[in-house]
């Protein structure tokens, strides 16, 4: 079930995160298209043509690292990363609300601020440097493809915050409800 | 004494000679002399990070050593090719020349300090000229050059370019396939001893010579420059012995090893060893003349190294050509 | 043991439990590796080890995650996804599949046996696990399922299929192997040829031996026909478009023409063309099909950043010391360590994915392997048999490690694209057959080394 179906209403700010973040992967899907189109490109020009430019087959890199990159919020978002569902099935939904918020706060987040924190440096130095690629007739301004993961890892860093948010509206709303049920009873 | 271990990731597998197997002797000379005050772990290619990140982790402290090449790091530092190998450039004891009794070691230094890397490098191996290409065919004008799709690396790429080669520059594991594949039609690897190795001789069968593009290559040794600085001088002083003497170990182990490989080649392998005409090795250098006008117009840091070979190589030519005997090319 | 070895059990076990709540997988690699760097930087303040973990070293993590990103093998990954879900969404594949039924669904387990053909084929032209198991899944699953197949047959089947890719050249694995051993690529090809086409007809066996005592588990097509011509006629002019977008896709690579990126750049503008020759591409489709793609690059991707980061931390605590560790001191007999080199890298199959264990066993054995003095009669011309042959074995007991859970990369693959139905659980017990296989064929090639050796030695001549 993808939390985007979630019958559960939702807060104005995590609907407002998780478009976004589904708006940008819309956009970086469209990237698949283009890189079709660099290679129908690139093969036209050296079987026809014997043409071949290093940075056309650069761009294609490129255009993948991207789409993977951006890829992984998106699927965050969709719900769609692989889980061991062998117990996870047949937990309660508050367990499973539980669990989804440990593992954002005790896994999750340690391994997003670490690489995130590191690839701010990783671009920094590729920018101070001025890199380019290291064939002779590649692109230039390595720094600005490094610099999707920083931005990947932040749109999952903002996906997490709502779906923690959701979790814990969750849990609060069960507890409320939980509650008046026993008032009522009383 | 202080104990420190580097933990340096490496650039060639051990497995490869020269480039690789020298590291474990290197590393227990170390070890050896320094009566085990400094250790070298080292971790073979891609097990911590892929080559081409060394420099990077090593200026950073992520790791305090590492082993690579300058032409790995061209595309941050472009002149690091100089220290590397330089077309039509000079043989190894020229090199060597240069590196340590002219302004080589201290223009190679200063490279990285300009460029902002917190590294200390020291060269520790040279290695023997390698060969110009694997060719389906014998290539006996500039027109057979034309549209020819062929890996190349470092700044011979360039000039290859130029003539009209559609060059890529696979990684040392794609070579063969792409190769086999068709692909590629041709390819410059390593020295013959790797080249045999890789067994380019599988499926083309012109193996040309000289390796205008790579008379000699430098490899080095990079120590984080906060670690360099915390070693005593003692052990300064061991890794920079042990690094020299590496030097040795890698080219008298690369002068050796070269003769038998190209002689099986051609008598078990039914490779024909080729040698580039006057007139073709004329085009090459001719065309690499400009490559390095065109690299020295863009960058004042690459024309300032290049000024000062240049100036060096003049001196050392008078001298090349009186003091030895004259060559003949057995083809 | 020492605290080093501690600290490597624990980080696995740590792992293996952590799967049970279900979190996802890719995170929880990720986030054992970072608690491990904070465990690790404990324990040498703390009790004198020297992990060196730390801030700065963890930062490796991102040239390691950069390297992911700079990888021209992995450009085809996403477009052969495309191109599987293309021809699903365009109702190409279902077309295709109900013609393959009405020619397969007569023998018992003939669909299934299809499926391992056309793995053999994606194999041949690729090297890309994810990208084969997807495309397979997508393909055939849906088929299978719905003749009736039992599910763990049918995910089986795919998984043990998709896989074939890393074995039968062309070969990223093997490219590596070759890189860290410096033997020839050419060898190693040809070496797994043999090995690669044996699994695969050993498959084909057991699924057709399985359907014969189980036929519920492979039941024929419900509305079966005779096979009469213009039957023949009508499946074979449903299949053809595809059969020919297919197979110009996957010749085009075997011959040459084209390299594996541009084949599956083709394969994908291939599909949308019959997509619009079928009548069903709309732009709702078109980009129902992105989105698709999108996102199963992106669950994928997640396990491979996740696992670059648990092999990191994995290998500082001590790994590589604590496995090589159980090597010394052996004394089996070269065939004993052989044995035993093999079980260990089979073992860590369960963990590990092949590049990180490819990493650990093959320098330190190689030379040891070297060291023993086999000689073999076949295999002249080729340099170092031995360690050809070696090599080889590694590879296959390696393939295992696509499969065995928990850290079974065709596995999470399938999951991504097969129907809610179908539990990992499932795709677990599914694989345990294949892997028992996968272990035949690897003591058939040790016992008869002139299956790896004798295409190598004549291949070049
Ligand atoms: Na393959
Ligand atoms: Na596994």
């Amino acid at each position: 079930m993808s939390i985007t179906e979630d019958t559960d209403k939702k807060t104005g700010i995590s609907n407002l995160t998780d478009r976004v973040i589904l708006s940008v992967g819309h956009a970086a899907a469209w990237l698949i298209a283009v890189l079709i189109v660099t290679i129908l490109v690139q093969v036209v020009l050296r079987y026809i043509f014997h043409l071949s430019f290093t940075a056309l087959e650069e761009i294609q890199w490129h255009l993948y690292a991207v789409i993977i990159m951006i890829g992984l919020s998106y699927s965050y978002v969709k719900d769609s990363h692989i889980r061991l569902d062998i117990l996870h099935s047949r937990f309660s939904r508050p367990v499973r609300e539980k669990i989804e918020i440990m593992g954002i706060i005790l896994l999750l987040w340690p391994m997003l601020f670490i690489i995130f924190m590191h690839s701010l440096s990783f671009v920094e130095e590729s920018f101070r440097v001025g890199e380019r690629s290291d064939a002779p007739m590649g692109l230039g301004y390595r720094w600005a493809i490094k610099s999707i993961i920083p931005i990947a890892f932040f749109l999952l860093f903002i996906g997490s915050v709502s779906r923690l948010k959701q979790a814990f509206e969750y849990l609060k709303n069960k507890e409320y409800l939980k509650k008046r049920k026993a008032s009522h009873g009383s | 004494e202080k104990k420190l271990l580097l933990k340096t990731p490496l650039c060639f597998a051990t497995s490869m000679p020269v480039l690789g197997d020298s590291i474990p002797a290197l590393a227990a000379d170390i070890e050896a002399a320094s009566n085990g005050s400094i250790q070298i772990k080292y971790y073979e290619p891609g097990k911590l990070i892929p080559p081409f990140e060394i420099l990077e982790a090593v200026s950073m402290g992520k790791v305090n050593a590492g082993f690579g090449s300058g032409a790995y790091w061209q595309g941050k530092i472009p002149e690091a090719a100089l220290f590397s190998s330089i077309p039509f450039g000079p043989e190894a004891d020229e090199y060597l020349a240069w590196l340590f009794k002219g302004n080589g070691m201290a223009l190679y230094q200063e490279m990285y300090d300009k460029a902002g890397y917190n590294v200390k490098v020291l060269p520790y191996a040279i290695i023997s000229p390698e060969t110009s290409g694997w060719f389906s065919k014998p290539i006996n004008s500039p027109e057979d050059l034309k549209g020819l799709k062929m890996r190349f690396f470092g700044l011979g790429g360039n000039v290859m370019q130029k003539l009209g080669v559609a060059v890529s520059l696979l990684p040392a594991g794609e070579i063969f396939q792409a190769l086999e594949k068709g692909v590629i039609d041709a390819t410059e690897f390593s020295f013959p001893a790797i080249d045999q190795k890789l067994g380019f001789y599988k499926i083309v069968k012109y193996n040309y010579y000289p390796g205008w593009h790579q008379q000699a290559t430098i490899l080095e040794m990079l120590i984080n420059k906060d670690t360099w600085n915390s070693m005593t001088p003692g052990q300064k002083a061991m890794v920079e012995m042990a690094t020299k003497a590496t030097i040795i170990n890698t080219i008298s182990h690369s002068e050796a090893i070269q003769g038998k490989a190209i002689r099986e080649n051609v008598e078990t392998h039914g490779v024909n060893n080729m040698y580039w005409s006057d007139d073709m090795l004329a085009l090459f250098e001719r065309t690499w003349k400009e490559v390095a006008q065109e690299q020295a117009a863009q960058s004042p840091a690459f024309k300032k190294i290049w000024d000062d070979l240049t100036a060096f190589r003049a001196d050392y030519a008078y001298w090349k050509s009186l003091g030895f005997l004259p060559r003949k090319t057995k083809i | 043991m020492d605290h080093s070895g501690i600290l490597v059990i624990s980080m696995m076990v740590t792992f293996i439990s952590l799967l049970f709540t279900g979190y996802p997988i890719a995170f929880i690699l990720g986030g054992v590796a970072m608690l491990f760097t904070l465990i690790g930087y404990g324990s040498d303040l703390l009790f004198g080890t020297i992990t060196g973990l730390d801030y700065m070293t963890i930062g490796l993590l991102i040239n390691r995650l950069y390297s992911v990103l700079n990888n021209w093998v992995l450009i085809a990954l996403p477009l052969f996804i495309f191109m599987g879900l293309m021809l699903d969404r365009s109702g190409i594949a279902e077309k295709m599949m109900i013609a393959m039924q009405d020619l397969f669904g007569k023998a018992r387990g003939g669909l299934a046996v299809s499926v391992t053909l056309i793995g053999i084929l994606l194999a041949a032209s690729t090297g890309i696990v994810g990208a084969s198991v997807v495309l397979l899944g997508l393909l055939s699953l849906p088929a299978m399922l719905n003749q009736g197949y039992s599910k763990t047959l049918a995910v089986g089947t795919v998984c043990a299929s998709g896989t074939l890719g890393i074995l039968i050249p062309p070969s990223i694995m093997l490219v590596m192997m070759a890189d860290q051993l410096s033997l020839s690529v050419g060898d190693l090809f040809m070496g797994a040829l043999l090995p690669g086409i044996l699994l695969g007809i050993l498959y084909m066996a057991y699924i057709l031996i399985f359907a014969f005592i189980f036929p519920h588990a492979a039941p024929l097509a419900k509305n079966r026909q005779k096979l009469e011509f213009i039957m023949v006629w009508r499946v074979m002019k449903t299949i053809f478009p595809t059969a020919v977008l297919i197979l110009s896709v996957l010749g085009s690579i075997f011959a040459g023409l084209a390299t594996p990126t541009e084949a599956s750049g083709i394969g994908a503008m291939g599909a949308t063309i019959l997509a619009v020759v079928n009548k069903r591409l709309s732009l709702k489709v078109f980009r129902e099909v992105l989105y698709n793609t999108f996102n199963t690059t992106g669950y994928i991707v997640g396990i491979l950043v996740g696992a670059t980061c648990f092999a990191l931390v994995l290998r500082e605590l001590g790994g590589d010391e604590f496995i090589a560790g159980v090597f010394t001191g052996l004394d089996f007999g070269p065939y004993g360590l052989i044995t035993t080199i093999l079980a260990m890298v089979f073992f860590l199959g369960f963990f590990l994915d092949w590049i990180e264990i490819t990493l650990i066993i093959l320098p330190i054995m190689s030379p040891v392997v070297s060291a023993l003095g086999l000689h073999f009669d076949m295999g002249a011309g080729v340099d170092r048999p031995e360690l050809v042959w070696f090599a080889i074995l590694v590879a296959v007991s390696l393939q295992t490690s696509f499969l065995t859970p928990p850290v079974g990369f065709a596995i999470f693959y399938l999951k991504g694209v097969s129907p809610p139905e179908i539990s990992l659980a499932d795709i677990c017990k599914g694989v345990v057959p294949f892997i028992i296989l996968q272990l035949i064929g690897l003591i058939i090639c040790m016992l008869w080394p002139g299956l790896v050796l004798w295409l190598p030695s004549i291949a070049y001549g």
